[in-house]
């Protein structure tokens, strides 16, 4: 079955249909929640407060965009909120130093590419909230800009260039 | 189309370049343009290992439960809801219960005394018969009032100054 037969039947409360729907977009959803948020653990809760959000709000998708844009407007106001409460408990997180997986290359070199890496998504980290959302929804899932202008709601004109300051800011700091 | 100009342009096409996802002509402008273009060079290498930084891993235990803790708790949810649902139907039961027994409560009364209407009679009845005439004699708290006048609408402060009215006139 399709996309939009799954999104019809779970509309009519058919949990199996959900379940696909969650089986689909899991694996995107948790990506820009822990690309965001920089935290595996926060970015699982997250991913999952928003496919119960989702299954709540079933009815308020009219349809009219891709499911997974939808999903990712859910994803950033979830991640939002989670990273105020984070704040508020003056917490800081330093997993991406330590998370990103053995590269199959020479010590030396396997070093300095997960520091790289990990200077990136510490980087990545820092911008603000629009830039961010933009630089990770266009860099990592390839959405356009028009698309991202709904997702962190703004114009397709602002999401351009709220996504070439975050590229600019990033170019600076890894140069 | 000089370079600089080409700039926005390649910008924008940056992460479908890199990814191996434009079309043959589009990646021919962007490969000329970076092979001339110093700071596009340097923006598509940011963008590059941007792109190449994996995701940070998922714990492999919660990773593996998440479709049956989603499931859960949306299922504990719609139990929640449900359970509201049930909360705001008798709280709106109560409350037409209550609306209903404030719509039949006995009316009180409007005691023609507190109006000092009995003093009035009496003096009502000490007038010459041709006086007396002149009050009307009714039931109501406005039994006695200048005849044909018509109390109906007034209500208990104005009838109460009328009556204090009278009973000073």
């Amino acid at each position: 079955m399709d996309e939009n037969g799954l999104i019809d039947r779970a509309r009519q409360g058919d949990r199996a249909a959900f379940g696909q729907l969650v089986q689909l977009h899991r694996d995107a959803v948790y990506r820009f929640a822990a690309r965001w948020l920089a935290d595996p653990d926060q970015a699982l809760d997250v991913a999952q407060d928003v496919f119960v959000r989702a299954f709540a709000g079933l009815q308020n998708y009219r349809g009219d965009g891709r499911f997974r844009t939808w999903l990712f407007s859910i994803t950033l106001n979830a991640a939002r909120s989670a990273a105020r409460r984070r704040r508020r408990r003056g917490e800081v997180h330093l997993e991406v130093l330590a998370d990103f997986p053995d590269l199959r290359t020479p010590a030396d070199a396997k070093a300095a590419r997960a520091e790289a890496f990990a200077r990136a998504a510490a980087e990545l980290a820092t911008l603000p909230e629009k830039q961010r959302g933009a630089v990770t929804l266009r860099i990592y899932e390839g959405l356009s800009f028009k698309e991202i202008g709904e997702i962190i709601g703004c114009s397709e004109g602002s999401a351009r260039v709220n996504y070439h300051h975050g590229i600019q800011k990033l170019r600076e700091a890894l140069a | 189309m000089n370079e600089q100009n080409s700039c926005p342009r390649v910008a924008d096409l940056l992460p479908e370049f890199l990814a191996g996802r434009l079309s043959d002509a589009d990646e021919r402008l962007v490969r000329q343009h970076l092979e001339r273009c110093g700071e596009c060079r340097n923006r598509a290498n940011a963008v590059s290992l941007l792109q190449q930084t994996p995701v940070p891993a998922p714990d492999p235990h919660r990773w593996d439960v998440f479709v049956n803790g989603v499931m859960e708790a949306t299922e504990r949810e719609s139990r929640g809801s449900t359970g509201t649902r049930r909360w705001y139907l008798a709280a709106g039961l109560i409350a037409l219960v209550l609306l209903a027994v404030w719509w039949v409560r006995p009316v009180a009364v409007v005691e023609p005394d507190s109006f000092g209407i009995d003093a009035l009679a009496s003096e009502v009845a000490e007038l010459p018969e041709d006086e007396a005439a002149l009050w009307t004699v009714g039931e109501s708290a406005a039994r006695f009032m200048p005849a044909g006048f018509d109390a109906s609408g007034l209500s208990e402060e104005e009838l109460r100054k009328l009556f204090t009215e009278i009973g000073r006139s």
